[in-house]
């Protein structure tokens, strides 16, 4: 394997940097998916049927923790990419177990939430707008969870690589 | 036992009990052929986990035909039941499941798979490559098409054929009017086979713009390549779009969810919408890289240059971009007002230029070109006025008034086999031959498969004029039968005679690959037609890391160039 030491880390190698853009490229079929969600919502929202309207059940505090942990967490990972990039291991360490907390936080809070929602009868059958609603936070929540397990996964990997 | 009834045939039949047996005693046949063979292990190693492209690129085409074939009955059925007024030969159940099946079967699984396994063989050969870029999950994404396609098949012996149209239009894909589990086939396998083609989607894109041999720059590809590089565009940004329709459709069936119910805030025809927005790039994505392979083909065998290679490479760009605004024609009598269906209309009519300026890059080809009349160039030429037919029928649908009178009706049928088969089907067709001795050391006897192209042509145009003027005369499509005072009879008889006359020439095409298996001499160059691009450049057959050395491009036609100027590709001591 052909090791070029004169860029970051991650693109060292022609099999990484295949990967990386693939991913980019990835990432463009998500925005089409995730743009389809919010199309999808944006028709449905107020098709509440005989079922609650957002403004009867959005409340600001959860709302608000899962901004902070989300935004908190792209940050933290950043940080984590920099120290290893920096070759400092338990920095690297250390702020991905942070943003694994963090995510692992969102999720709670959502779930929460979601249980909260189903207590007051909006479930993902009353409506096309809760239909809509929980699909939507539901396809990012698996996002969130599948990334809890496939961070852990890839460090491991790499740890046994070296 | 309520819900093991679920997947019993719903609605059963002497034909439905003839295939089970006729699909058990087939599969004993095979396990027992290979057995008695000892060819397991050759199997598995060599094809069952290969992650070589070309490899890849046959498994897919040999679906691709299979497809072909399960397809090809289902329009055979369909045109026996519409020979005669009144005709008993198949129920309406029966009509149904099987236009719905026939559609998505030639769309998704034969159209597309085809179109999949050429790219895969040659489009790595034309850049100089050594494979794809992830050749494991180029792997991932066949086996997800075939167990989708797999999936959808053995719906007509368990439980049912989907029955809604290929469209799958809500309300009547809901549970409330489609009980069987027939279109939760059409959900879950459909989604199987999309994931596998976005895949492909992504590796394609990597490969090719990030693994062309050295000095081939994005305006030096061949054309092919660059048709593959749009189309792959196309399926990354118009999947996603099939993906979540069809999750929320799964979900509306099995989870009781309301995106397309008539009560509870549900919009139906957000489904349409949906589809479309995927839909109408789809039939782009089978249209591009037919053009891509028209243009190989008629510069081969004009024994020119390409005309226009840049407007060539702009047209597809713009049809590309269009084809992702004019999804709202597929259903202009559904409601949407007077502004919507005028400004559908006008970019609908656009897309007709630039298709345009390919028909007459090619006619400049063809243009005191040397022209050498082989089966892959006589497809190539009939699909130029054929084609036309179906676009200038095309921009007739597009006008939104008009098509009040023509919507549904036999003409828009019509309409898009005119597309579809003289573009795609004749495109796969002509690639199939063209690339076959590259594929396989030998040449198809080109008189066998000149029976079968003139069986072909002829046979569709027998089989789908009749259409334009019987939808003219106001014959709706999908209507199992029609009384004899409509009149429709004649013609809807002439539309069977021909599509016996189209599987007469499909059948000729095995027996060709049967003939030509067994009797073409296997001592041809590495180059039989005289080409143009670099996938003739290196040996037949072609080695497993393809070019021994990394070949250098400097033309657009570089294999061509340097035949010209005496240089040798393969000059490996
Ligand atoms: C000049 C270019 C084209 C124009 C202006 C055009 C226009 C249209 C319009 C307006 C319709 C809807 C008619 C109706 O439902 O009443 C339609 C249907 C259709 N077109 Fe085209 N088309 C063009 C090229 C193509 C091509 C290249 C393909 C495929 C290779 C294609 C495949 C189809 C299919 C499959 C349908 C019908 C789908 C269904 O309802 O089942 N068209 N076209
Ligand atoms: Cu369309």
């Amino acid at each position: 394997m052909k090791i070029d030491n004169s860029l970051p880390l991650e693109y060292s190698t022609e099999e990484n940097r295949l990967k990386i853009f693939g991913f980019w490229i990835f990432l463009g079929a998500e925005i089409a998916l995730f743009a389809t969600l919010f199309a999808t919502y944006f028709v449905l929202v107020d098709g509440t049927g005989n079922g609650p309207t957002g403004e009867h059940l959005f409340k600001l505090p959860t709302l608000m923790f899962q901004t902070i942990f989300l935004l908190t967490s792209s940050f933290t990972i950043g940080l984590g990419i920099n120290a290893m990039r920096l070759g400092r291991q338990k920095a690297t360490i250390g702020f991905f177990i942070i943003t694994l907390i963090l995510g692992l936080g969102f999720l709670g809070v959502e779930i929460y939430e979601f249980v909260e929602y189903v207590h007051e009868g909006a479930t993902i059958q009353t409506s096309a707008f809760l239909s809509s609603l929980f699909t939507l936070l539901g396809t990012h929540g698996a996002h969130v969870t599948l990334g809890l397990f496939w961070e852990p996964s890839s460090s491991c990997r790499s740890k046994s690589a070296v | 036992m309520d819900y093991f009834d679920r997947f019993a045939v719903p609605h059963p039949s002497p034909a439905i009990y003839a295939s089970m047996v006729a699909i058990g005693l087939t599969m004993i046949a095979v396990v027992a052929g290979i057995t008695y063979f000892k060819k397991w292990g050759y199997l598995w190693r060599e094809w069952l986990t290969t992650v070589d492209h070309k490899r890849i690129g046959i498994m897919y085409i040999l679906a691709a035909l299979l497809m072909l074939f399960r397809g090809g009955v289902d329009a055979l059925m369909m045109r026996a039941q519409t020979a005669i007024p009144d005709n008993g030969l198949l129920d309406g159940q029966h009509y149904n499941e099987v236009f719905t099946t026939h559609g998505v079967v030639m769309i998704l699984f034969m159209a597309m798979p085809f179109i999949i396994g050429l790219m895969n063989i040659v489009t790595p050969l034309q850049i100089g490559a050594r494979d794809v870029a992830f050749p494991r999950l180029n792997a991932v994404s066949f086996w997800l098409f075939f167990m989708g396609a797999m999936l959808f098949n053995i719906s007509f012996v368990v439980g049912g054929s989907p029955d809604a149209g290929w469209t799958s239009y809500f309300p009547l894909a809901s549970n409330d009017f489609s009980e069987s589990v027939g279109s939760n086939y059409y959900a879950i396998a459909i989604q199987i086979a999309g994931i596998g083609t976005l895949l492909t989607g992504i590796n394609f894109i990597v490969t090719i713009l990030k693994m062309r041999a050295p000095g081939m720059n994005l305006m030096k590809m061949p054309m092919f390549t660059w048709s593959i590089l749009i189309t792959n565009f196309i399926i990354v940004f118009a999947f996603p779009v099939l993906t979540v329709a069809l999750a929320l459709m799964t979900m509306d069936r099995l989870f009781g969810t309301q995106f397309f119910t008539m009560a509870n805030g549900g919009s139906d025809m957000l489904w349409a919408n949906l589809f479309w927005v995927w839909g109408h790039p789809e039939v782009y994505i089978v249209i591009l890289p037919a053009f891509g392979i028209y243009s190989e083909i008629i510069s081969t065998f004009a024994r020119r240059n390409l005309y226009g290679y840049n407007s060539m490479v702009i047209s597809m760009v713009a049809i590309s971009t269009l084809s992702f605004i004019v999804w709202a024609h597929h259903f202009y009598t559904m409601g949407h007002g007077a502004m919507v269906n005028g400004i559908f209309s006008i970019t609908t009519m656009a897309i007709a230029v630039p298709t345009g300026v390919k028909i007459f890059n090619w006619l400049f080809t063809l243009w005191k070109g040397k022209i050498v009349f082989t089966v892959p160039m006589l497809y190539s030429l009939a699909f130029i006025p054929i084609f036309t037919l179906g676009g200038v029928t095309g921009v007739m649908l597009a006008m939104a008034s008009a098509d009040y009178q023509y919507h549904n009706t036999m003409f828009l049928v019509a309409h898009f086999h005119y597309v579809l088969i003289p573009g795609t089907v004749f495109a796969v067709l002509a690639g199939f031959t063209y690339w076959w001795p590259k594929m396989f050391g030998f040449m198809l006897s080109e008189k066998i498969g000149k029976w079968s192209f003139w069986f072909i042509t002829i046979g569709f145009n027998v089989t789908f004029f009749p259409m334009f003027i019987t939808g003219l005369d106001g014959q709706a499509r999908r209507m199992y039968t029609y009384s004899e005072s409509t009149g429709y009879g004649p013609l809807n008889m002439l539309s069977f005679v021909g599509a016996i006359g189209l599987a007469i020439g499909f059948a000729l095409i095995v027996y060709n690959i049967y003939w030509s298996t067994r009797y073409a001499s296997r001592n041809i160059s590495n180059d039989p037609w005289d080409a143009r691009s670099l996938e003739w450049a290196t040996h037949t057959p072609i080695p497993e890391y393809n070019f021994a050395i990394v070949p250098t491009v400097d033309s657009t036609e570089a294999f061509w160039d340097a035949k010209k100027k005496a240089l040798n590709y393969l000059a490996v001591k």
